[in-house]
């Protein structure tokens, strides 16, 4: 994930030298961190493949600042995950390694990109519930995951602000803009209902303290993503039968392209450093 | 759609980076937006990825006035052959009030008494 894989660079993704004996050794909230670390990556990459052919380059910097976060965000994840799971598994490793069916990121972070307005309803769905959960995951007992959350949630308000913006402007601006803006939101709507999911695993995590069960999350989200359709105009999407599965490694057909591009450069060059 | 605001064709505004509380605004670049919030989002992507900035301004591009390069000459003529404006220009005086290195009191006349200086006009 990274050009440089020198110590100094991120010195916790050095492997434990004997995973059994890791006093942070909790495999559950390793797979937690796991399914966090997976959306951000996932997302990153999708974000990635608006470089060059963004509206404008001013938009198309600030898609890739966007995904760069994500991307800073998934390797403090992915690197707490391989030290908690007890396989002493690196960041690269997990990006890098696993299969397809073996990510744990939901749907909606994996949607294609589609037009702008796509991209735009996604983000907004996303962030508004990012900002929520880093908010909420800098106040859990993991040092690495509340220190992710406090540093994140100010990341994720931006790109919130960001989405807002470009919802409202769509919504309002021409009626071409928001027939645009209106079908991506309805076509990423059904895929929000993931992000709330949680299960018993999760649930003892936050009874526990260590994690965010993102249930609680779902009423603020909803009355923060209505004020901005509001503003912007749009019609909210009525409930629908909701997409799911990510979270359990069942994952749409545009996943499997999307790892294959991300892993296509190290393959070409294995072990590379640059 | 009557209700809507016009949509605006995107124009170019200039941006003013403040690096730091205590130092004054810096014109840093300019940046495309069909209005300020666009032109300061975008200003924030590409002006401010390194540092800790303590505050943006965009200011519209047309709202600029400048002075015109073949007015150079006559525009910035007075600043040419007035040595007192520098503050190497003056000797420091040292606590018998005289000027620090030179025993005599000569070249007295070019130190001025203290505030007389600034006021060059």
């Amino acid at each position: 994930m990274t050009a440089d894989h020198g110590p100094t660079a991120n010195p916790t993704v050095t492997p434990t030298a004997n995973p059994t004996r890791d006093p942070d050794r909790d495999p559950d909230l390793a797979g937690y961190a796991l399914a966090l670390g997976d959306d951000a990556l996932v997302l990153s990459q999708r974000l990635c493949g608006w470089v060059t052919r963004a509206p404008t380059i001013e938009e198309d910097l600030a898609l890739a600042n966007i995904a760069l976060d994500l991307l800073g965000h998934a390797r403090t994840l992915l690197t707490r995950s391989g030290q908690l799971d007890g396989t002493g598994r690196s960041e690269d490793d997990l990006a890098y390694g696993r299969s397809v069916r073996a990510f744990r990121n939901c749907l909606l972070v994996e949607l294609p990109n589609g037009d702008f307005g796509q991209t735009v309803a996604r983000q907004l769905l996303w962030a508004h519930y990012s900002t929520l959960l880093h908010r909420a995951l800098a106040e859990t007992s993991d040092e690495v995951l509340a220190g992710l959350g406090a540093h994140a949630a100010l990341e994720s308000e931006y790109h919130r602000m960001h989405a807002d913006q470009w919802t409202v402007r769509l919504g309002r601006g021409t009626a071409e803009s928001r027939r645009r803006m209106q079908a991506g939101l309805d076509l990423v709507w059904p895929y929000a209902a993931e992000l709330f999911e949680t299960d018993d695993r999760v649930r003892r995590l936050d009874a526990a303290g260590s994690a965010v069960a993102p249930e609680r999350l779902r009423s603020d989200w909803a009355l923060g993503v209505a004020e901005v359709l509001d503003r912007a105009r749009l019609t909210p999407p009525g409930p629908d039968r909701p997409a799911t599965g990510g979270r359990s490694g069942r994952h749409t057909e545009a996943l499997e392209p999307l790892l294959a591009e991300f892993r296509s450069v190290r393959l070409q060059y294995p072990g590379g450093n640059w | 759609m009557s209700s809507s605001p016009p949509v605006r064709r995107p124009t170019p505004w200039e941006v003013f980076v403040r690096p730091r509380r205590g130092l004054a605004h810096q014109h840093v670049g300019s940046v495309h937006g069909a209005d300020a919030a666009m032109a300061l989002a975008n200003a924030r992507d590409l002006y401010t990825r390194r540092g800790d900035p303590a505050s943006l301004w965009v200011v519209r591009s047309d709202a600029v006035h400048a002075t015109s390069p073949s007015e150079k000459d006559p525009f910035f003529s007075n600043a040419a052959g007035k040595p007192y404006r520098y503050p190497e220009h003056y000797v420091a005086l040292n606590a018998d009030g005289r000027a620090e290195g030179h025993a005599d009191a000569d070249g007295g006349g070019d130190v001025p008494a203290p505030g007389e200086g600034s006021h060059d006009g």
